[in-house]
């Protein structure tokens, strides 16, 4: 039976990475038995190459421009996870902006998933693509997007994009504000910030820029994203005009960022070490909250109310305000835990505590429905401040000559 | 098991205020949101202050809030478990810095049972008394004062430390020269900053750093930096940090002379910075961080707002603690499910007490459904990340074998034995001694042996716990002994 890293096989994902070799050595000293794919192109047939490589069902794969920390083989996995029919994926932290949060460059997947998969290359604009996901909370490995310019501007620009979409759809300059799920603004905001002492860390900053301008003012070639070549000839121009020097084409981006009111900056190399240092995640909280949506839906993992809740509990002991207003949603219906309208209440005040937006707006239409127009407006604002559209309309209906915010200057 | 609730409308609120400019707006923001709020003002002294509103106190619990502070509305609506208030639990939630962002666990709001603070020791001889920093734990749970800290984990307050530039001074001097002690002594001359717990470095970076964006934030800057100068570099007697007429002193005799007489009474506005305040500020970083070698960076006013904009305080500290008062109902009503969650949160930082925490629970089923199989990974994975307590155990279980990846195999429990006593945990010593000596030829070694017995005899007999690894090997397994 598995039941840690270090019983599957490990796959070493090799293409083009600049650092590959160093991060290969770097692998075998811990892991000696680790397998190796090199020069595949096109994800699906890069992580098929994988899946027919392992000897074991579950395998790991690793991509070549990240660093796995030894305890990693210590790891023990869930028996649900393991036993699920989807990739589980660690964040690894990013060494130019120090972020680490959803896919990471280490996964497990099944031999059987991959082998099964007909998804053609040329079909796969993101990585995320047909294989569902558990994402894991703990930072086992850093990734090192930095090796070349093309390939620092590349990851940049890839997360440019991602990041600024929602539903798969640009919101637009002036909407990343307002749009933008908060992690993904603060990211995005991160990605187009911090980076300016690291070896080429201005171009992983430019290609954020640029790549969140091209998708938000509807100038970007969308088969960029999947296409290496193309994207070469694209990196070749912008590196013309940049004539090898990032630096000041970046801050003309960030100024035209600036101007719609996103909040970027052009950082001196001491400042923007301090911002990584202070900055960086030390987990990766969502997490806890996501395993608790699968466990709730029951669609992947078997539906576990208990097993819900304890993951919801969790997170929001960590501080996440979607996982404390799921907490609230459990003891207020009392699934997975005994029914309790008091903790429910308790749990929804944090999350508002926090500026979850949800919660701010449940309390105000709560106090709406019980007359208090004085405490719904101050809930209101604050759900309006934290990006919740429809606080936006119900405070509209309360009318303008409600006193301000209670409690805030 | 049903929890009765204690609606914190229902307990005793005192607003406790001192010299605090604000104190009066602050205090009227509070009347708006708890009518009932009651002020105690002028009383000299953290702990004479607290008695005098326990004294005044008509509830077993009162909440206490200081004046700096301007609480979330969220706040009153709360209910509190009384499986929390117990009589030496303090309750605490964090508080949010205006000026710097940081969030501190040992907020200004906070919950006090009124017998214990009418009992309590003094804090007049603490130096920290609002900082966690030098509160010292006589056992693993217990504070030195007999109290057991309860933080609650959403900020209910934010702390306007900065309505004048003498205020933001004394906040920034006192907090941040506060943070390079060291068992109550300044450790930049003799450790370094290396000595700091990274906790608190982590803090102290951003206390140095961060504010210039607020309002007399650059008062905040310069006291931080300077208080890290005069404490640790100047010989200054650190216990003027509760003096609080030391700082006007200072400000009148010191800092006047050179910022100009109406310095003490004009705000700062990070729009327009004093130029001789920004040179001040820079010219202090720069020979603190050349003598210290803790981190100075210049951030504008934009950077150190943006940087508040990105910041989310990392979670909570002592989660693995307040599991531990859960599964052993110290401090609170036990509740080994709720301490499961704990543990986990705190694992998830890769705390390794946690893992192994987390371990015990699931191998004795406790609080969580039993699973040996699961267990046994985390504990090996906490022995793994080198947790002496789990390598001790996990020893105990390769002694007897229990199945689950865990098969019989005295050398492995050896290799852990030693590996534990090598951590400092001497009592696994003598087991691990006595395998050595018993080990098959090509790992005899009556050497290493005699080493391990001599680390063995470093145990204090008095300290002694009731498990040792000789125990654990005589007895079952843990599964099953439970």
């Amino acid at each position: 039976m598995l039941t840690r890293i270090a019983d599957l096989d490990i796959v070493f994902i090799g293409y083009d990475e600049p650092a590959r070799e160093a991060h290969w050595q770097d692998l075998v000293t811990k892991a000696p038995r680790a397998l190796r794919i090199d020069g595949v192109q096109g994800f699906t047939s890069a992580f098929q190459a994988a899946a027919k490589a392992a000897r074991t069902e579950r395998f790991v794969t690793i991509d070549a421009d990240c660093r796995m920390e030894a305890t990693f083989l210590d790891h023990p996995l869930a028996d649900d996870a393991l036993n699920s029919n989807k990739v589980l994926s660690w964040p690894t932290r990013n060494v130019v902006n120090g972020l680490a949060y959803g896919n990471g460059g280490l996964k497990c997947w099944t031999r059987s998933m991959l082998l099964s998969c007909r998804t053609t290359d040329a079909e796969h604009v993101d990585h995320v693509g047909d294989f569902g996901f558990i994402f894991e909370s703990r930072v086992f490995g850093t990734c090192h997007p930095n090796g070349s310019p093309m390939q620092a501007f590349r990851s940049g620009f890839r997360e440019g994009v991602r990041l600024g979409l929602v539903k798969g759809a640009p919101v637009g300059l002036d909407g990343l504000n307002r749009d933008l799920p908060p992690n993904n603004l603060r990211r995005l905001a991160a990605w187009c910030t911090i980076g300016t002492d690291v070896h080429l860390g201005n171009w992983c900053i430019l290609g954020a820029r640029e790549g969140c301008l091209a998708a938000q003012t509807a100038s970007l070639d969308w088969a960029l994203l999947a296409d290496y070549e193309r994207f070469a000839t694209y990196f070749a121009g912008v590196s013309e005009r940049c004539s090898g020097a990032p630096e000041a084409v970046s801050r003309a981006a960030g100024e035209r960022l600036r101007a719609a009111g996103f909040a970027v900056a052009d950082l001196a190399p001491g400042e923007s070490a301090f911002f990584r240092d202070q900055l960086a995640d030390a987990v990766d909280v969502v997490a806890f909250d996501s395993l608790g949506n699968e466990y709730h839906s029951g669609r992947d993992l078997p539906k576990h109310p208990e097993q819900a809740f304890a993951a919801y509990l969790t997170g929001a002991l960590l501080g996440h305000g979607n996982a404390m207003n799921n907490v609230a949603r459990c003891y207020r219906d009392g699934t997975g835990v005994a029914a309790d309208p008091v903790a429910a209440q308790n749990w929804l005040l944090d999350a508002a505590a926090v500026g979850n937006h949800w919660a701010l707006l449940r309390l105000g239409k709560a106090a709406l429905k019980a007359g208090d127009s004085a405490a719904a407006a101050g809930w209101l604002e604050r759900a309006v401040r934290a990006g919740n559209a429809e606080a936006v309309d119900l405070l509209a209906t309360l009318g303008q000559a409600e006193p301000g915010e209670t409690g805030r200057r | 098991m049903s929890r009765d609730w204690i609606p914190v409308r229902d307990l005793d609120v005192f607003f406790l205020s001192f010299d605090e400019p604000d104190a009066d707006a602050h205090f009227a923001d509070l009347r708006q949101k708890h009518p009932a709020a009651k002020r105690i003002h002028g009383v000299k002294g953290f702990d004479s202050a607290h008695k005098a509103a326990a004294d005044a106190s008509r509830t077993e619990h009162f909440v206490t809030i200081d004046a700096d502070n301007i609480v979330d509305p969220a706040f009153f609506e709360l209910a509190l478990d009384g499986g929390v208030l117990q009589p030496r639990t303090i309750v605490s939630w964090p508080a949010r810095n205006v000026v710097n962002g940081i969030v501190s666990g040992n907020g200004a709001v906070k919950c006090w049972p009124r017998g214990f603070v009418l009992e309590m020791r003094t804090h007049e001889n603490a130096i920290g008394d609002e900082g966690r920093v030098d509160f010292v734990y006589n056992t693993e749970l217990e504070r030195a004062d007999g109290s057991f800290p309860w933080d609650e984990p959403a900020p209910m307050s934010t702390v306007y430390g900065n309505a004048t530039p003498v205020q933001a001074f004394r906040a920034g001097f006192r907090a941040a020269s506060r943070l390079t002690l060291v068992n109550g002594r300044p450790c930049l001359v003799t450790h370094g900053s290396a000595a700091i717990w990274p906790t608190n470095l982590q803090r102290l970076d951003l206390w140095l750093n961060v504010g210039a964006d607020a309002p007399n934030g650059l008062w905040t800057l310069y006291g931080a930096r300077l208080g890290c100068w005069l404490v640790n570099f100047a010989e200054l007697d650190v216990t003027v940090i509760n003096d609080l007429a030391w700082f006007d002193h200072y400000f009148e005799t010191e800092l006047a002379p050179r910022f100009g007489p109406a310095a003490a009474t004009t705000s700062s506005d990070p729009e327009a910075p004093d130029p001789r305040l920004v040179a001040a500020v820079a010219e202090l970083g720069d020979k603190l961080q050349r003598r210290s070698g803790l981190r100075i960076v210049e951030l504008g006013a934009a950077a150190s707002a943006l940087f508040k904009r990105l910041y989310q305080p990392p979670p909570l500290t002592g989660l693995d603690r307040m599991g531990t008062m859960l599964r052993r109902g110290i401090g609170v009503r036990r509740d080994s499910t709720t301490a499961a969650a704990y543990y986990r949160a705190a694992a998830a930082h890769g705390e390794r007490n946690a893992i192994h925490n987390l371990a015990r629970l699931l191998l004795m089923g406790d609080g969580v459904r039993r699973d040996y199989r699961h267990g046994a990974a985390l504990l090996k994975e906490a022995a793994a990340l080198g947790d002496p307590y789990a390598q001790e155990r996990l020893a105990g279980l390769y002694l007897r074998g229990m199945g689950f990846g865990i098969e019989r195999d005295p050398a492995e429990a050896r290799r852990l034995l030693e590996a534990a006593c090598d951590g400092r945990l001497w009592r696994a010593g003598e087991a691990a001694a006595r395998l050595r000596e018993a080990a098959p030829r090509d790992e005899h070694d009556a050497a290493r042996a005699l080493i391990y017995m001599t680390f063995a005899s470093f145990v204090d007999t008095d300290t002694l716990p009731e498990r040792t690894a000789l125990r654990a090997a005589a007895t079952a397994t843990e599964g099953e002994s439970c």
